[in-house]
């Protein structure tokens, strides 16, 4: 009874959690799932069919199977981006609203310029600099998005500070990376989890913007890429659903998964917080 | 006095913004990959002449100010950006910035209206939903724009687009204007041009506009002044558009405005679905031609109209509001 209770409690984190859980599964067992290998060609523009349950597109390669190959690919630079900008932006945060004076003073510079310039137009102008593959758009995802989580985390430390066990072990004069990262870190970790959720849903939609303008990662399959082709290769035009719904209807899956994974600690008004964010 | 030294140290942290944005966009052709004579002038022209010509190349880059030290190189770079020299695109041959404010004018004429909308909007749907917060109507409705919020606006602009404009055939299928028309009539076949994605951009506006004021309202609607409000007799009307709303739309101007560089550089993917030749159709050629003069400016352009918005943002609250004269500086 209790148990249930807490689910009730929990709902929106639950049905997040639920939804990850699918799409994680569907992106580890993609080669096991998908009927058709995503890269073989057949016969171009079939309607959906028993055989090819989406239909193929304009070489003839399985829609189904792209999109259960594209989920491998969305969250695998969604993840990773998220991770980067999470460690970054929780450090630079800590550092910052511990140490205060004038280190506090550089960082914070640095974070109010990466806040205020522009994110798709810089990761757009990087792309294009630096040769297109996964690890070049998960670097020019991250150069900026540390930010917010940085300004957030600095806050809360700040306030941290003044608290007694804090002052305390300053006096017995321990060292400050041992209180920064092993005493202060933990009670913001409800923070920096909401924030790292939110970070990778912006982060897949990025992607997926910048795979939808053709500036992905060349040759790989996923969502962006899959809605690139459906628009600029005549899908849209001759109003073929079966070819650009689906990747839509994935990518706000995805981000309203991680969204309710993030509504976690809003206990109080149930779900109702995380639409704030 | 305070006030006045606290509005200049405000505006010179702007202005240090701006020059640290001058100097990261100097430095980030600088340690990009490859040779950066490349991104001055074009991949094919850079190898023709790297091949053929290695003397003329090295000419070239004494004529950019390539050659010579760091800081020499910083100084000219900071003096051409002083004279609005901006160097000229190679795939139109035109002045980057001739190019990049003519686009800038049509983004603009979709980003304005939009966002004036969607301000009006917002209070429209944000004020009663925080008044009202946690019923089921609110509820319902909160939800709704959530979702609306989540669709990304592209995938949105691919929706309508295809529903609209292909299969009910009701609206032009992209472009800005059919051409051979003046007067009243250009403005109507303009106007019917941008109605969907004017559409997109409120949508997506007003969502977010809905949600921030709503969360202001909210917390403003269990201040104890609320409470005096009502207790002087006051009908609920009156509490809300005296007392409410104006202690509300201090923040919402200050995000609308914070928005306003973001709202720019997020019409890209919208331009490019819907063919609009504005700064993000231009931005995604550049690209596809590696038209780095381009890039580069429009970047910059858009970084530094950001910033100013920011700073008009923060004149207006330290204008309006007199509690900020106490507030020492940090945000």
């Amino acid at each position: 009874m209790k148990r249930l209770q807490l689910f009730r409690e929990h709902r929106y984190v639950w049905s997040g959690v639920l939804l990850l859980v699918l799409i994680l599964g569907i992106a580890i067992l993609a080669p096991y799932i998908a009927p058709y290998d995503p890269w073989e060609m057949g016969i171009p523009y079939l309607r959906p069919n028993s055989e090819h349950w989406l239909g193929t597109n304009d070489i003839g390669q399985d829609i189904f199977s792209e999109l259960i190959y594209g989920t491998r690919i969305s969250l695998f630079i969604g993840l990773s981006a998220a991770f980067i900008t999470t460690v970054i932006g929780t450090t630079i945060g800590i550092v910052s609203g511990y140490a205060g004076g004038k280190i506090d003073r550089v960082l914070m510079a640095i974070t109010n310029l990466a806040i205020v310039i522009p994110n798709l137009p810089l990761t757009v102008v990087l792309v294009a600099y630096l040769k297109t593959g996964i690890w070049s758009i998960i670097i020019a995802l991250c150069i900026t998005s540390w930010a917010g989580t940085a300004r957030l985390v600095r806050a809360q430390v700040m306030q941290l500070k003044q608290q007694p066990f804090i002052k305390l072990e300053q006096t017995l004069g321990m060292h400050s990376g041992y209180i920064m990262f092993i005493h202060i870190f933990p009670n913001i970790g409800n923070i920096v989890f909401t924030r790292a959720t939110l970070a990778v849903a912006s982060a897949m939609l990025s992607e997926a913007s910048l795979s939808f303008l053709g500036l992905g990662a060349v040759g790989q399959k996923s969502w962006g890429a899959i809605l690139n082709n459906a628009f600029f290769r005549n899908g849209v035009v001759n109003h073929y659903w079966w070819w650009y719904y689906p990747p839509i209807i994935c990518i706000c899956l995805c981000v309203i998964a991680f969204m309710l994974l993030g509504s976690r600690d809003t206990r109080k008004n149930q779900g109702q917080t995380f639409i704030s964010m | 006095m305070e006030r006045r030294s606290y509005l200049a140290k405000r505006i010179c942290g702007y202005f240090l913004t701006i020059f640290l944005i001058l100097v990261f966009n100097f430095v980030l052709i600088r340690i990009m990959p490859g040779d950066p004579m490349m991104y001055i002038l074009g991949e094919e022209d850079y190898y023709d002449f790297f091949y053929n010509n290695p003397s003329y190349l090295e000419k070239l880059r004494e004529m950019y100010d390539l050659n010579g030290s760091v800081i020499h190189q910083f100084w000219i770079y900071m003096k051409d950006i002083l004279h609005f020299n901006f160097g000229t695109s190679y795939h139109y041959g035109r002045p980057v910035l001739e190019l990049i404010l003519f686009r800038a004018s049509w983004t603009l004429r979709l980003v304005i209206p939009a966002i004036l909308i969607s301000a009006v909007l917002g209070i429209v749907g944000g004020l009663p939903a925080g008044w009202h917060w946690g019923k089921k109507r609110e509820q319902c409705s909160t939800l709704l724009v959530t979702v609306l919020h989540t669709i990304p606006t592209y995938c949105l602009s691919i929706i309508l687009l295809s529903v609209f404009s292909y299969q009910l055939g009701w609206l032009p299928q992209g472009n800005m204007v059919s051409g051979g028309k003046s007067g009243i009539a250009y403005v109507l076949d303009m106007l019917w041009h941008m109605l969907l994605p004017l559409l997109v951009l409120i949508i997506y506006r007003t969502s977010y506009d809905y949600l921030i004021l709503r969360s202001s309202v909210r917390e403003i609607k269990d201040e104890p002044y609320i409470i005096t409000a009502f207790s002087k007799g006051l009908t609920q009307r009156k509490v809300l558009l005296r007392h409410v709303l104006p202690n509300a739309f201090l923040p919402y101007i200050t995000a609308i405005f914070m928005q306003f560089g973001a709202a720019v550089a997020g019409t890209m993917t919208m331009e490019v679905i819907y063919n609009w030749s504005g700064m993000g159709s231009l931005i995604y050629e550049a690209v596809n031609h590696r038209d780095f003069p381009i890039l580069q400016t429009a970047f910059l352009i858009i970084a530094v109209f950001t910033v100013l918005a920011n700073l008009i943002a923060d004149l207006i609250y330290i204008c309006v509001d007199p509690r900020i004269r106490k507030e020492n500086g940090d945000i």
